[in-house]
Parts: structure tokens; sequence; C-alpha cells
């Protein structure tokens, strides 16, 4: 059976507040953006939409049957009950995979959901709000583009970036990285993905040895023009031959899978051999990996001591390199840390919105719109425009763009309006990965080494959740372990759908301002000062107490 | 736009997308609306008609385009039933991009059973005989030039399995590059038979090595014609050295590289070897035979200039540089007479003029036309004749006189 979101104008449920709900939860599972639709996986490991089969059916039931004015309850994936509310509250609440603290592990989580007492939504997968690739393109563009902020005026042009990892997050790289000006050169030890990659177009070149990439590098960075060049090597080893060779690159990540060990292949194994070895021999495969780590990550910090800017994109490797035994493994800091938090400062994160017609002209619309009510910001056009070249719709059209906590309230009433009007087909859902200011606590990622030391606080998502119930959201969820696993996230999601009439223009706007705003007010909190300047605004749309 | 121009205009955007000459996603959203284009396609098949380089070689070019047409228009109208896109491509490729139904089937079932379906109309409709390559389905569409690339791959294959194929790129193995049989033993045992003019001794050890490679249907199809033309080439070159034709062997030489390269299955590529190879042995006959004429026409001259003085097989076979034996055998092919017999005739044909011309005395003529002894001459003369040289003389040259007076 393929599932697919309908598309169009006419609509199954009573409104199109929950037939909006319907879309995103049918289109988390269109084959061309689920990982595993057959299972309920979207993406992410094993982030299910809902608990089972029946779960789902239930829910569409639900779902067509809900009035204006009740509300659906979801634990974990599975629908509980249906409650008369109001018509301005949610018309549906969840909450998934959260766990009692004490009990807050992979193997007691695994244990419950055996007896099918819980799912893993990850986040997005849960909170139907998937939207396949382009997120992950978005944040990687975006992190690149505060990297060349940060650090070579706003453009990676004529600079030199080694990477590593060609995965499904880290084939995102080379694309982020030739996008903002800069030379890529990016290590995978599968040389079959490589080519992969190659085919696609997401790499420029193939290069057959380290030595020809950085012949091409030079030649590129001498004509300032950009490149992605992949080569088939271990990361331990090209790392080390570029602190051998002393080339010290301007700047230096990886995103191989340091964080799941059984992915990570050890030095002079192909990836069919470290499979093998793995099977026959798991404990000499791990010796072997944390080998490779330790001389991985010294390269990285070796690197970093030479000048280059080196920086951890989210897998675990300094954890793992300090376990291999590098002491100064935390020598470089985290991507969400250095590069996303100044961003969150200002209220701004992943905002996204869906067109439920269906048909892709709606989000040209919104295109052409966010760039005329925008047009001082250079980096949203220059996104839109890289966007609309390379990137094909699958499932339900949509866009992503980091907006902050003005903007984002003005561009929903722009579209509610052109909802209204009659200027986009049908309605459109508004949300936002789990991944923003207020909305997650995860100490190992985007609340890494917070000023104060609040990186464990898991009360302000839970807040963010609550506050965007009563602001009249249309979807609300908060859920544990999203990108970092049971035990290490809490995070909440929200969606509202703009069908052009007063009421949801309310529901926007009380949304849309109160859910960045808190955002602000959580880093202001925290004791940074680009937020603390923020709160002082006179048009801040919240009153600050403290 | 008008529909004829629209229609042409689709043609160009297919092409597009399948050479990947459109570089951005919404430029191709853009001009899916303004053709009317429903659905994006996400899987390529290329139809191709099987043959049709030699089943078309005395055709003439409208009748060439005629059959296209026919193939293009039945698969147009066979692919509108699938929701598919037909394009030419080249002379004899068409390329059918196509939106693959997920629901039912595999994606590789859904394709293949497309393929037949479309293969088997065309062959019910057209009479004319296809084949088809598939290749993977890409969801991107800026991906879609690979699945025709790999649709070509996949249709290579026909080369080994003979026509009227559907083939998916996923049902085949990749081809090898590997030619472990085309060894240069190969090549110094054809050159052997071809200096031997053994034609059958040569289409065996080209069948041999042929049918081992048919065995193993992995190696690539252009490759190996590659080498085929390599090892006609080279005995072509043999052929050179042994006296044939280089102009003829150039022509010849034209044609087999250009039919091995357009050659559609190995059956095809083997006939059209066999016919190289024994035009290659033809042109050495020919060669030879024309060398033969040269020294013969030589040893005749010879011949001619010393019949008079005794003259021996060995000696004239001596003056053109080749064997005795091979002389005398050479010699009756070439006269339709054996040696002695020749100089015979040339010897007596002399003494007939010698005998109506002059008053010589027959011994005298006898000497003078190569025979030393006058009893020997007379009987070879009478031999040959019918009668003895002095009732020649005399019985001619009444006749001759008789002939004369009365004119």
């Amino acid at each position: 059976m393929v599932i697919k979101s309908p598309v169009g104008n006419s609509i199954s449920c009573k409104g199109w507040q929950q037939e909006g709900l319907l879309r995103l939860l049918l289109n988390c599972l269109d084959p061309d953006i689920a990982k595993a639709p057959e299972e309920l996986v979207a993406y992410g490991g094993r982030g299910k939409v809902a608990r089972d089969i029946e779960s789902l059916k239930a829910i569409v039931n639900a779902l067509m049957n809900l009035e204006n004015d009740e509300t659906l309850l979801i634990q974990s994936g599975k629908p509980v009950g249906v409650f008369r509310t109001f018509e301005y509250a949610p018309r549906v609440i969840m909450a998934g995979a959260l766990l009692v603290p004490h009990w807050s592990n992979w193997e007691y989580f695994h244990k419950l959901e055996e007896k099918g007492l819980t799912a893993y939504g990850q986040s997005t997968a849960g909170s139907w709000a998937y939207i396949g690739t382009q997120g992950i393109l978005q944040g990687t563009w975006e992190t690149f583009g505060q990297v060349a902020k940060r650090h070579f005026g706003g453009t990676l042009k004529g600079r030199m970036v080694l990477t590593s990892g060609l995965g499904e997050m880290g084939s995102a790289q080379p694309l982020a990285i030739a996008a903002n000006g800069g030379v890529a050169i990016v290590a995978d030890a599968d040389r079959t993905i490589v080519k992969k990659r190659l085919m696609s177009s997401t790499i420029d070149i193939m290069a057959d040895s380290l030595e020809e990439a950085l012949k091409i590098a030079k030649e590129y960075i001498t004509r300032e023009e950009p490149v992605s060049i992949g080569v088939c090597g271990n990361a331990a080893d090209v790392y080390g031959y570029f602190v051998s060779h002393k080339i010290i690159p301007d700047v230096v990540t990886d995103q191989t899978p340091a964080h799941d060990l059984e992915s990570y292949i050890p030095s002079g194994l192909s990836p069919r051999e470290a499979h093998l070895l793995a099977e026959e021999d798991p404990e000499r495969y791990e010796k072997m990996v944390m080998e490779t780590i330790r001389r991985h990550v010294r390269a990285m910090v070796e690197l970093k001591n030479r000048g280059a800017v080196v920086f951890d994109y989210g897998n675990n490797l300094r954890e793992q390199g300090r376990r291999a035994g590098i002491e100064d493994a935390f020598c470089f800091p985290g991507f969400a840390a250095e590069y996303i938090r100044p961003l969150f400062c200002e209220g701004r994160g992943p905002f996204r919105w869906v067109a439920l017609s269906g048909d892709p002209e709606d989000i040209y619309k919104t295109d052409e719109v966010i760039l005329s009510i925008f047009k001082g910001d250079t980096r949203l056009h220059d996104w839109l425009n890289f966007v609309e070249r390379r990137f094909m719709f699958h499932g339900l059209p949509a866009r992503v763009c980091w907006l902050n906590y003005k903007e984002r309230s003005v561009f929903g009433k722009i579209i509610n309006e052109m909802v209204a009007s009659g200027k986009l087909k049908a309605p459109i859902a508004i949300t936002r990965d789990h991944m923003d200011a207020a909305a997650v606590a995860s100490p190992f990622r985007e609340t890494e080494a917070m000023k104060d030391g609040s990186d464990a606080i898991a009360d302000w998502p839970v807040l963010n959740a609550l506050l965007n119930c009563s602001s009249g959201a249309t979807l609300v969820g908060i859920y544990q372990g999203g990108g970092v696993g049971i035990g290490y996230s809490i995070h909440s999601g929200v969606t509202v759908i703009a069908d052009g009439t007063e009421k949801a223009q309310e529901r926007l706007d009380h949304v849309l301002k109160a859910d960045p705003a808190l955002g602000v007010i959580r880093y202001a909190d925290a004791g940074y000062d680009m937020a603390r300047e923020i709160i002082k605004d006179s048009d801040f749309p919240a009153k600050v107490v403290n | 736009m008008g529909d004829f121009l629209k229609d042409y205009a689709r043609k160009g955007f297919l092409k597009d997308l399948l050479f990947n000459d459109i570089v951005s996603v919404r430029d191709i959203w853009e001009l899916q609306k303004i053709l009317n284009i429903e659905h994006l396609p996400d899987a390529v098949m290329v139809v191709t008609i099987d043959n049709y380089y030699s089943d078309t070689i005395n055709k003439s070019e409208i009748q060439k385009q005629a059959i296209r047409v026919k193939v293009y228009e039945c698969l147009k109208r066979c692919a509108e039933e699938l929701d598919a896109m037909v394009v030419n491509m080249e002379e004899n490729l068409f390329a059918v991009l196509f939106r693959i139904e997920k629901d039912r089937v595999s994606e590789v079932e859904y394709s293949v059973n497309a393929g037949a379906y479309l293969k088997e109309r065309v062959e019910r409709e057209t009479g004319i005989s296809v084949s088809a390559g598939i290749g993977r389905r890409y969801k991107d569409i800026m991906d879609l030039h690979l699945s025709y690339k790999e649709a070509l791959s996949a249709c290579h294959h026909k080369f080994f399995l003979g026509k009227s194929q559907v083939i998916h790129i996923d049902n085949v193995l990749p081809f090898s590059e590997d030619l472990g049989l085309y060894s240069v033993e190969v090549e110094s045992q054809l050159s052997v038979r071809v200096l031997a003019c053994d034609e059958e001794g040569a289409i065996n050890i080209l069948r041999e090595l042929m049918g081992d490679t048919l065995q193993q249907k992995a190696i690539n199809p252009l490759t190996m014609k590659t080498r085929l033309i390599e090892i006609i080439t080279t005995l072509m070159r043999v052929a050179v050295e042994a006296g044939a034709d280089q102009e003829n062997l150039a022509v010849l030489s034209g044609k087999c590289v250009e039919e091995i390269l357009k050659s559609d299955t190995m059956t095809a590529l083997q006939s059209l070897m066999q016919q190289a190879i024994k035009g290659v042995i033809q042109e050495v006959y020919q060669g030879r035979k024309r060398m033969n004429l040269e020294v013969f026409e030589k040893a005749l001259n010879y011949i001619r200039d010393n019949f008079k003085k005794p003259i021996t097989l060995e000696e004239v076979s001596d003056h053109v540089h080749i064997s005795p034996y091979y002389f005398s055998h050479g010699f009756k092919n070439f006269t339709g007479m054996n040696f002695i017999d020749y100089v015979t005739k040339l010897r007596i044909d002399e003494a007939k003029k010698l005998l109506l011309t002059t008053d010589m005395s027959v011994g005298d003529v006898g000497k003078q036309v190569g025979y030393y002894d006058p009893n020997y001459f007379g009987r070879v003369f009478k031999n040959v004749v019918g009668m003895p040289p002095s009732k020649f003389k005399v019985s001619k040259k009444v006749r001759l006189e008789r002939i004369f007076s009365e004119g």
C-alpha cells in the first residue's frame, strides 16, 4: 500500500484545520519522502509518525470526524481520546516517547516499545511535520553561512573546507559549502557512495587521490570559484595527511557516523571488510574503530592548533575522541553552540511552510512574496535562488527558511491573506523543526555549553509547548530523544494551518510571535547579550517579567 | 502556442531532460506547466529497431524514415496509454519517459511489464522487431538522465541476448572489460590461415573464439567490436604484405568497420566477421593470381626469346625465381598446357613459318628452331601438324600459289 497526501481543494475533514493536519500526517509517509513508509518510519533511524497501523487508521478516522471545537490527544503515536475544548484550542495535542527521567534510556525505552506502550517519534516524524531532506540542506547551508559570516567576512570564496562523510546528512555539506562560495574536499571511506554522489551531482568532482583533490582545490581557490571535490578515503588518514604535509584548510569538520560506532569504518578496511569484521570479531573491530577515531580527532585538534576553524558537527565525535584517549578533544566547539546559538538569540530558527494544495506553484508564489518583503536579506535571496534551482519537491511542496521572531508573524499574516484572496490554491501549513530556540533542551547539541550552565534544563520546551497550546496552534506536541537519542533531549513541535480565515490569522499572530519570542527570552535568561538587547525592544511581543 | 509547436517544444524539453541540460528545477516546473505535462517522468526506457542498419542498408533514406516514423507513431500511441512520453534521440533510438506506479508491483516488475507491453504492441502493429532497455527509477527529475544512461547500457545487452528483448538494468550484470580471450596468438593463428587462403580454418578459429565470448555474455560489445576491428586490421595488413590489392582492401576495411560497429546482435557480428575474413582471403587469393600473371608473362617472354636454344623448365623457373615444381604447376594453369607442349608449339609454329617463307632445308629449319636431330624434328613436326615437314612445305606452297593466281 502506498500512502500519499490528498491534494487539491476538496477536503474530507470538517474543516481545513483538521484537513491540514491529516495531509501533513499522510505526507510524512509518502514513499518519496519517508525512509520506510511500510513501517511508518519517516526518517532518522526509527522516527515513526504513529505507533502502528491500527493507530494510524484510528488517527485518520478521528481527524476526519473531528469537530471544530474538539481536540484529539495522541500518546506516543496512538490516539487516546477526543475532548470538547474551544475553537481556538489545538485540534491535536501529543506527547511522545516521554519517560520519567530515572528510566529515561534506550534499554528501558525498547522494553516498553516492545510491549507496544510507546513509540519513538524523532522530532518532526512524531509531530507530522517532516518534509524530506530540504530541512537538512537548509540547516547545513545556514551553518556554513554562519561560519563564513563569523570568520571570513560573509563568504567562503577562496576558502578550503575539509570534511568527511557523504551519508544522508553529510551529503548536504558539499552542496552547502559550494553554495556559500567555498571549495569543499569531502572524504568518504566508501567509494560507491562517492560515486553515487557524483552521479547525482551532489559533489562536482570525484578525485582519484587526495593529491589530485588538492591540486584541483588549489586551482579553484586561486580562481575563487566554488567547487566540491569528493575523494575516497578514511577521514583519519585524510586529515592525518593534511597534518603531515602541513596543509591547513580554512575550515575543518566532519559528518562520519561517529555517534554510531557500528557504522564507523576503521582505517585500512573497505566498508565490506569492516562489516564482516564487525560480525566475526566485534572486539577487534571496536579496537580498530577507536584507534581510527583517536587519529581522526588528534588530526582535527592538530589542525585547530595550527589555525584552522574546526567544529564538531553534532555526531558526538569529540566525546568518542575523549574516550579514545584524546584529552583535549573538546578544544574545538560543537556547531550548535558556536554557529546556531547566535541565530537562536534573535529567535531565528527553522521555519517552514507546506502547500496543502500539492501544487508547487503555491510555494513559488510564496517564495516571490518572501523575497519582496525581505528585500535586503541577501542570505534569503541566495538560499531561495539555490534551493529553487537544485531542489525538487516530493510529496506536498514545502519551503524551509530560517526566519526570526519578527519575520515569522509578518510572513504568516501574508500567507493567510494570500490564501484568503485565492492567490494560493489551498491553505498552507506553517510549522517548524523542533530544533528551535525555546523548543529544545539538548545538552550535547543545541544547548551545549550554555553561558549559565542551563544545558539540561528541560522546562523551556515544556513551557514552549504549553504556550503554543495557549496561543491557539493547530497542533502541539512534546517529545523526547530527537536527534541525540532517548535520555538526551526534550523538544516540542508546533503547526498552525493558515486557511485564510480571520480565526486562522488570530492563531497565526499569537503563535508565530509567542513561539520564537519565548526562545529569545530563554537565551536572554541564560545571559546572552544579543537576546537581552532584543527583549528590550518596544515591539518585542512579550512582557519580560524579571 | 499551437498544438504542433507544443508537440515540437515538448520533444525539445524531453531531450534536454535526458541530456541533463536544464539547470533549474523551477525552470523544469515552469516548462512542464507551459507544455501541459501532467506528471513528470521518473524512469526511462530506450527502444531500438533490431538490425536496423543491416536491414536498411539497401533502402533509400525515405524508406528508412518511413520505418522510423512507423515505429515512433506506434510507440507514441501506446505510450500515451501508460501516461508515458516518447522522443527520438538518434536515428535508431527512441526514449520512452515514463512514471512508475509503485503501489502495485515492484519498480523493476512494473518497468519490465511496461516495456514488454510496448515492445509487443509495436511488433504486432508494425511488423518491425524492436528491443527495449530500461533504467532505474529516480525520484529527482534532475537525475532522470541517469535512468536514460542506464537504459542505454541495458539495451547494449541485446547484443548477446538477440533481438526482440526487454532488458532492465537491474537484471543484467555489468559488462567487464576483460578480453583475455582475444590474445595476440589469435591474430597469428588467423594470419597463418589467411596467408594459406584457408577459409574454413580461419572461420573455425573465429567461430570458436566468438562462441566462448557468447557464453560469457559479459563483455562490453563496444570493447569487443573494437578488438575485432583490430584483428581485421591486422589481417588486412598481412594481406597487403602478401600482395593483396591495397585499394580493394581499403574499401573492404571501411565497409567492415562501419558494419561491425553498427552490428546489432552477436549473430549479426559473427556473420559480418566471417564475411570480412572471407573478403580478406579472397583478396589474398586474387593478389596471388595477379602476381602469378606477372611471373608467367615474364617466363613466356623468356621462353619466346630463347626457344631456339635448348631450354629447360629449371632454367625458366630459375629466371623468374620460383620453384620448378610450383612453376610447372602454375604454368599449366596460366597457359592451359604444360611447359614442353608450349615450347614445342612455339618451335613448330616458327618452323612452319620458315618452311613457307624461306628456301631453307628441313634440316636447317629444325636446327633453327632448336631441334638439332633432324629425325627427331621430323617426328615431332609430324605429330603436331599431321604431315612431315617436307610434305607441308610442298602442299602449302602449291595451295598458296593457287590462291594467289586465282586472286
